[in-house]
């Protein structure tokens, strides 16, 4: 009986194991479609359209993103923060629609899951 | 000698805690929006609150089209920390710095060129040039732009720097 039990107990560690290994490496090990998306939206600040207008540039005190540019950030942070199940009541209440809250948030979340992929292709 | 160890343990817990992201990480996007072409960078960084110069990457970084390099601190961005595009040797050595002294330092500009590996040689002029942030320090535009030909292909490009949510971000295309 208790020889049984050893077996089936090592062979749902083996199920087990298996199972974790074919399912988490490739899900983890790719970028998300709304990381893909926060870094399409950051990449199109260079399109012609986005770029600094000659008032922006001309108003300019430091590298800080100008509002407008920084609006065009916001729907791809906002799906990234909603993509680690955050509500959009919670967003509204830690960030009370502040754009910098908004995109430091997304920032720090980009960030984390970056390094979970390198961890992941480092194991 | 345990207060030697701790003193050593706790020099090398801090450089790899507080090294030079304390305005934030370095994103560098080789961006395929007007061509695929291969990005190659070294990293210079700056000393900010002295407005004087900080390191220099010794590694040339290959970065193909359309891959995002991102670096933290200096410790995360060698090759034992399995970083992709990693990046183990400074000039003067900042990896054996004390901790106080890497950690005033900050990801500032990269110098790069372009090449297209389906059209070797050198392009004229150079494809490239140098790009980053505290531009009064340091005197590298926060934007270029420049276009270049061979063998009969003419290629543009355009670099430029963002900071938001915290972070640095270069994008080049």
């Amino acid at each position: 009986m208790k020889v049984k039990l050893l077996y089936v107990i090592l062979l749902a560690g083996f199920i087990s194991c298996s199972t974790e290994t074919s399912t988490l490496n490739p899900l983890s090990t790719t970028k998300s479609e709304e990381v893909l998306n926060f870094e399409k939206s950051i990449k199109s600040l260079s399109r012609p359209e986005n770029r600094e207008t000659p008032e922006e540039l001309r108003n300019k005190k430091s590298l800080e993103l100008s509002d407008r540019r920084k609006d065009i950030l916001i729907p791809s942070a906002l799906e990234l923060i909603k993509s680690t199940g955050v509500k959009d009541r919670e967003i509204t209440q830690n960030t009370q629609g502040d754009r910098d809250k908004i995109l430091t948030w997304a920032v720090k979340i980009y960030n984390e899951k970056l390094e979970k992929i390198n961890q992941n292709s480092k194991n | 000698m345990k207060k030697i160890f701790t003193i050593i343990f706790g020099l090398a817990l801090g450089s790899s805690a507080f090294a030079q992201n304390g305005s934030g990480n370095l994103h560098i996007f080789n961006d395929i929006t007007n061509h695929k072409l291969d990005l190659y960078y070294t990293i210079f960084t700056v000393v900010p609150s002295t407005c004087s110069a900080g390191v220099q990457a010794l590694d040339l970084v290959h970065l193909p089209p359309n891959e995002i390099a991102s670096y933290t601190t200096y410790i995360n961005s060698t090759s034992a920390a399995g970083h992709p595009y990693p990046i183990d040797h400074w000039s003067p050595d900042v990896l054996s710095y004390p901790p106080i002294i890497a950690s005033a330092q900050r990801w500032s500009y990269i110098k790069f060129s372009l090449s297209d590996p389906l059209n070797p040689g050198p392009i004229t002029p150079t494809l490239g040039g140098s790009v980053g942030f505290y531009n009064s320090c340091t005197g590298v535009p926060a934007s270029i732009a420049g276009t270049g030909s061979l063998n009969g292909t003419n290629y543009s490009f355009n670099a430029d720097t963002f900071m938001f949510g915290g972070d640095l971000w270069i994008n080049v295309q």
